[in-house]
């Protein structure tokens, strides 16, 4: 029995494209070497990295042309020369082993510890790279034909590269686009999978076509946008802004952290979102006439972009041997009388006594001492002044709530110039003291009492020596206890709230080292300048470099940015002119935030994480920590201010001192408050497009230059196109042209064509054409010409003779007029 | 969308939002550069389509089983920018084969008319046709495409390899009992010289042209117009090979051809007919040479065509003297069956198996 035999597919295949003049075209050297310098813009652009870039890029394009050369044209030497070059690859190695080593050390060690890279020459090492990268391009864009590999690179390293600080031009920029497109345009053109094979050259002229198209347009696109972008960018970037914090709005409501209260002393390296989400109730019992800055932390060491969390008791610690020495402190905590020497104590437990009363001490002495201070004042006043003249009566301290929206307590937020009371208790109970008093106070949270910082009013010399006038002889103890502690504490803080980190910090210490000041009001001042000189308010500064300081980053080279750069900027820079000082963050409650509730008659503010700030506060004797806000508005003004400060303090100086403020800096508003930057969105500031625009014409030199070089190929593309139409033209038409092109080489200039002898003339004339040829397009010209109407003359005899004809003038002629001939005329 | 194309948008919107993030203008120029590119992409291959035509340059053509054959498109094109890469989908399938090959195979073109070539290799002999399925343009970066449905159709007749078979042909007449009027209907004149042609085996040494073989490198022999002595009848039945598929037709095809080959080799002509599935009269085809035995092939690729691969009982039976080849590859003559080929011979080659005529 047969066996049935199954159905077999027929098979269609593409045909084999030949590889010979593929690779011809100047392009691929030119955009080979395209890639291998855009590579090399990266390392450039990092930095610290520097190296000899003449010899460096010259050395690429070398390397690029010559494998290009050897590929295209002498195959079997590209192998021999590839071998060679490992070998000199591997020599020179060997020879600059040393060089090559530190510099590998040196780019470890940077990227171990983020310090910035020494200034040394890493020429040998980019050498090394530059020849590994023109091989590895060549590979995949020549030999594997595969332009994802390096696409991808290549789009990767532009995302990295601003992430590490290492910024491209837009020419550099340019170039790499242009290598991107070219080379993506030409493996789709000569994808050899699956081809139909098509005429010889058919398939490298498209390839050409194609190439010079796309590149002309990135070109112009680039040179169009460059200055366009320049001008709208910030419309542009806030677009993304305002995306961005819509996402991130609706990522914290969706995950319940948008009620979460601001903690920590993380200098933020991005942007500023808010959800306006309530965060805080605080309610007073008295209208707060200034804003309230309720601190939760304080920042005390500095280590690059965080702030370790500031605790007292290692200075209390400090403080104990001076306090224990100090017979005045020792006789009012411990002993009966002065002179009775009746208290004795052992060290160890002096110690330990004297711990456990510090934080009471010092937590609350400048609320009570101010009391003592007001106390004082009105009694002076009573004493002296008349009714009408008693203008302290209004001085009161303030009772103030403060309840967290979560319910979450792990962190307090404390208002300067307080006392403390203890939480609530589990109980719900308000806590006795404040009972009778404050009924209609809230039964949850915690309580302080304070005293704003305009009715602070301690003056140690004046109390003391008042002391024994108005004070009661334990009052009068008091207050000198008190400023023993004061002092004792000044003197371990000058140490302990100075130190800053200056080796990740060098453009700030140098910028410090550079103004010296010793007056705590000039530094305020100059701090404030520098602020304001250098950096602009803004809650979408974008992201900083993850290699860099974000302080130095923010001063030096983004200058964008919000309050915890701002505070965070000061901080150090006050602690570098030795004046302690801390980072702290917690809330900014502006007075006009309180509403009066007229059931509980209380004053209630709801506190958002708009509200949420971070400011710089530095140690003031009367007052303690002082906070002084070193951030501007949104529009741009400064308002710093502290006991015997103000902004007109600060103008004296300036003008004193001869520092130009910049006003652009001063008005600039930051976008997502949505301020107008001066100048609608759609007119033109041609000005700052000129200042601006120093890259833009650099771009523009470039094209320009680019279209030069460019220029061959198009008159090449012009010439193909030409002699392609003629094909189409009919009879007379290409008759015409054949006599321009006769005449023009001198051949029978004094005839026109329609003379009886033309055909046996011009065949004399030329007789490596066939006369057979010239009579037949003389006779179909004629008839074409002087025949029936509705003839149509095939043009085949006429374009073949002008074809053989335009070969044999082409070789009679040299130099410009065979150019003329060829790329002019496109004769032939 | 293609995912390509999905993710190139991905990646400009990434630069785009980096570029904000870093306040990073140049980056924002290319995000920007890339997003044109993009747009101009998506709307260039609707432009290139719209331009492009595509055909075949033959509506039908031959092509031998198990050998390539090249077949060309014309492409025309009439726009100014060239198409750097479009895709063509071609369909091959046999006459009344199950099975298809689906082929996509991509070239470039620039202004004016192009070939483009692609090589089509059939294992089986028969009908075929190779349908140009829709044509599918892209742009400079093949993120985007534009397709166009097309239902161009080219015909292909397959003709079997040359293996002619080893036919032995008595020296007697073997016009056998056909009536005059049959000859004069189907035979010519055998005095008049048709042709002259290299000698081949089987040749018989009377018919070599001597006077030009001594003049020559070559051997040459004569032809007439009708070897009225040196005929032979093969009658073809459609409705027979209709109902076979198309593996077996092609196996019926190859014996057939292989068999007419072997005969002409004699210098013997071969009378073949058959009859129309349609018209149903009968129809006869003279084969003097390989070209004309392709041609009674290509005659009954269209009459199996006609019958639409149904079953059917002739008009009238096969002459007696006639040579007839069953469905299952016997050889028959006068009723007797004189060879039957079997599956190993095709193997082996057609040209080995000795047929006795």
């Amino acid at each position: 029995m047969k066996k049935r035999r199954r159905e077999k597919r027929p098979v269609i295949t593409a045909c084999r494209i030949g590889d010979k003049a593929e690779y011809s075209s100047l392009i691929y050297p030119v955009c080979l070497a395209a890639g291998v310098f855009s590579m090399l813009f990266f390392l450039e652009a990092a930095d610290g990295m520097e190296f000899s870039s003449p010899a460096v890029y010259l050395f690429s394009l070398a390397l690029s042309f010559i494998l290009w050369l050897l590929y295209s044209k002498k195959r079997r030497a590209f192998a021999v020369f590839l071998a060679i070059f490992a070998a000199l690859g591997t020599i020179f190695m060997i020879l600059f082993r040393s060089e090559l080593a530190f510099e590998i050390i040196a780019i470890i060690g940077y990227a171990d510890d983020s310090t910035s890279l020494s200034d040394g020459d890493f020429t040998v090492l980019v050498l090394l790279l530059s020849a590994a990268v023109s091989l590895i391009i060549f590979l995949f864009e020549i030999l594997l034909k595969n332009h994802v590999v390096i696409y991808l690179s290549v789009t990767a390293l532009t995302f990295v590269s601003p992430i590490i600080g290492a910024r491209l031009t837009a020419p550099q920029i340019l170039l790499l686009l242009l290598f991107q497109v070219i080379f993506w345009t030409i493996q789709i053109s000569e994808r050899r999978y699956g081809a139909l094979a098509l005429k010889e050259g058919a398939r490298a002229r498209v390839t050409k076509k194609s190439v010079a198209f796309v590149a002309l347009a990135a070109v112009l696109i680039f040179a169009v946008l460059t200055p366009v972008m320049s001008q709208f960018s910030d419309s542009f970037f806030g677009f993304i802004y305002s995306l961005e914090t819509a996402v991130n709005r609706a990522l914290l409501e969706a995950s319940g952290n948008a009620a979460g209260h601001v903690t920590g002393g993380s200098i933020s390296t991005g942007n500023n979102y808010m959800t306006g989400t309530v965060q805080l109730t605080v309610t007073a019992d008295k209208q707060p006439t200034e804003d309230i800055y309720l601190r939760g932390f304080g920042g005390g060491a500095y280590i690059g972009g965080n702030w370790i969390r500031s605790s007292d008791e290692g200075i209390f610690d400090i403080m104990i041997d001076a306090l224990l020495d100090n017979e005045t402190f020792m006789y009012y905590y411990f002993g009966t009388g002065l002179d009775s020497q009746e208290y004795s104590y052992s060290e160890e437990y002096g110690q330990a006594a004297v711990l456990s009363i510090m934080n009471s001490i010092y937590y609350s002495l400048y609320y009570e001492m101010n009391g003592i201070a007001v106390n004082e004042a009105e009694y002076t006043d009573y004493l002296t002044g008349t009714a009408e003249e008693r203008t302290y009566l209004n001085i009161s301290d303030i009772l103030l709530n403060v309840q967290h929206a979560d319910g979450l307590y792990d962190n307090y937020y404390v208002p300067y110039y307080s006392g403390f009371y203890t939480r609530l208790l589990a109980s719900g109970t308000i806590s006795d003291i404040l009972m009778d008093d404050y009924a209609d106070m809230p039964s949850e949270g915690y309580y302080f009492l304070y005293y704003e910082q305009s009715d602070m009013m301690i003056d140690w010399d004046r109390m003391i020596s008042d002391s024994m006038l108005i004070y009661s002889e334990e009052q009068t103890q008091m207050i000198e206890v008190y400023r023993i502690v004061e002092e004792a504490y000044m003197n371990v803080i000058k140490s302990s709230y100075t130190s800053v980190p200056t080796s990740i910090l060098p453009r700030l210490t140098s910028l410090v080292e550079e103004n010296p000041l010793d007056d705590l009001d000039e530094i305020t001042a100059f701090i404030l300048y520098t602020l304001n000189s250098r950096a602009s308010y803004t809650k979408t500064p974008g992201w900083f470099p993850v290699n860099e300081d974000p302080i130095e980053y923010f001063l030096f080279e983004g200058g964008k940015g919000y309050c915890q750069h701002f505070a965070c900027a000061a901080t150090l820079m006050y602690r570098l002119y030795d004046i302690p000082a801390r980072y702290a963050t917690g809330y900014r409650v502006s007075a006009s935030d309180f509403r009066y509730d007229e059931e509980t008659g209380t004053w209630i503010a709801e506190v958002t994480d708009e509200s949420a700030h971070a400011w710089v506060e530095i140690f003031i004797s009367g007052y303690g920590w002082t906070p002084v806000e070193v951030t501007p508005s949104s529009g741009g003004t400064m308002s710093a201010s502290y006991p015997g400060y103000d902004m007109s303090e600060f103008l004296g100086i300036v003008t004193r001192e001869g520092w130009a403020m910049s006003e652009e800096i001063s008005q600039t508003a930051s976008i997502s408050d949505g301020d107008a930057k001066s100048g609608s969105i759609f007119s033109l500031d041609f000005d700052s497009i000129i200042k601006n625009s120093g890259d833009t014409f650099f771009v523009i030199e470039l094209c320009l230059l680019f279209a030069a070089l460019s220029i061959p190929f198009f008159i090449a593309y012009r010439r193909l196109r030409v002699l392609l139409r003629l094909e189409r033209m009919s009879c007379r038409q290409i008759f015409a042209r054949y006599l321009d092109m006769i005449h023009y080489c001198g051949i029978l200039t004094d005839y026109n064509g329609t003379e009886a002898d033309f055909a046996s003339r011009l065949s004399e004339s030329l007789p490596e054409v066939s006369s057979e040829l010239i009579f037949q397009m003389s006779e179909d010209v004629m008839r074409a010409a002087f025949g029936t109407p509705n003839e149509n003359v095939d043009n085949k005899n006429t374009l073949s003779a002008f074809r053989e004809t335009s070969k044999l003038l082409l070789l009679r002629l040299c130099g410009m007029k065979k150019l003329i001939f060829m790329y002019v005329k496109c004769w032939g | 969308m293609r995912l390509k194309s999905v993710l190139f948008l991905l990646l400009i919107f990434l630069t785009f939002y980096l570029a904000a993030m870093y306040s990073y203008t140049p980056l924002l120029v290319l995000s920007a550069a890339e997003l044109i590119f993009a747009a101009v992409s998506a709307v260039l291959p609707h432009i290139f389509k719209r331009r492009i035509s595509v055909g075949f340059c033959k509506s039908s053509d031959f092509a031998t089983a198990g050998v390539s054959s090249p077949i060309t498109v014309n492409v025309r094109y009439d726009g100014k920018l060239p198409v750097s890469r479009y895709e063509i989908t071609l369909a091959a399938f046999y006459d009344g084969g199950s099975k298809r090959t689906v082929k996509r195979l991509c070239g470039g073109c620039e202004n004016g008319s192009s070939t483009a070539c692609f090589t089509l290799r059939p294992s089986h002999s028969g009908a075929m046709r190779v349908k140009l399925k829709s044509v599918r343009t892209f742009d400079y970066f093949a993120l985007f495409s534009s397709q166009r449905r097309m239902n161009e159709e080219m015909y292909v007749a397959v003709i079997p390899s040359d293996e002619p078979m080893d036919v032995v042909i008595a020296e007697r007449e073997i016009r056998g009992n056909f009536s005059d009027s049959f000859y004069n209907k189907f035979a010519g004149d055998a005095n008049e010289i048709r042709d002259i042609r290299e000698y081949r085996d089987g040749d018989t040494v009377r018919r070599i042209h001597w006077q030009l073989s001594s003049k020559g490198m070559a051997t040459y022999v004569k032809e007439y117009e009708r070897e009225a002595d040196r005929a032979a009848v093969i009658y073809v039945d459609i409705f027979a090979i209709a109902p076979l598929t198309v593996p077996e037709r092609s196996d019926y095809y190859r014996v057939l051809y292989s068999l007419l080959t072997g005969i002409l080799r004699h210098g013997v002509s071969v009378c073949a007919y058959y009859v129309d599935p349609e018209s149903r009269l009968d129809i006869s085809f003279d084969v003097k040479t390989e070209n004309d035995a392709a041609g009674l092939l290509i005659s009954i690729y269209r009459a199996v065509g006609k019958a639409g691969g149904k079953a059917g009982i002739p008009d009238r039976a096969a002459p007696e003297d006639a040579i007839y080849i069953t469905p299952k590859l016997e050889i028959f003559r006068s009723g007797e069956r004189i060879c039957e080929i079997l599956p190993e011979d095709f193997d082996f080659g057609l040209d080995r198996v000795l047929v006795s005529l």
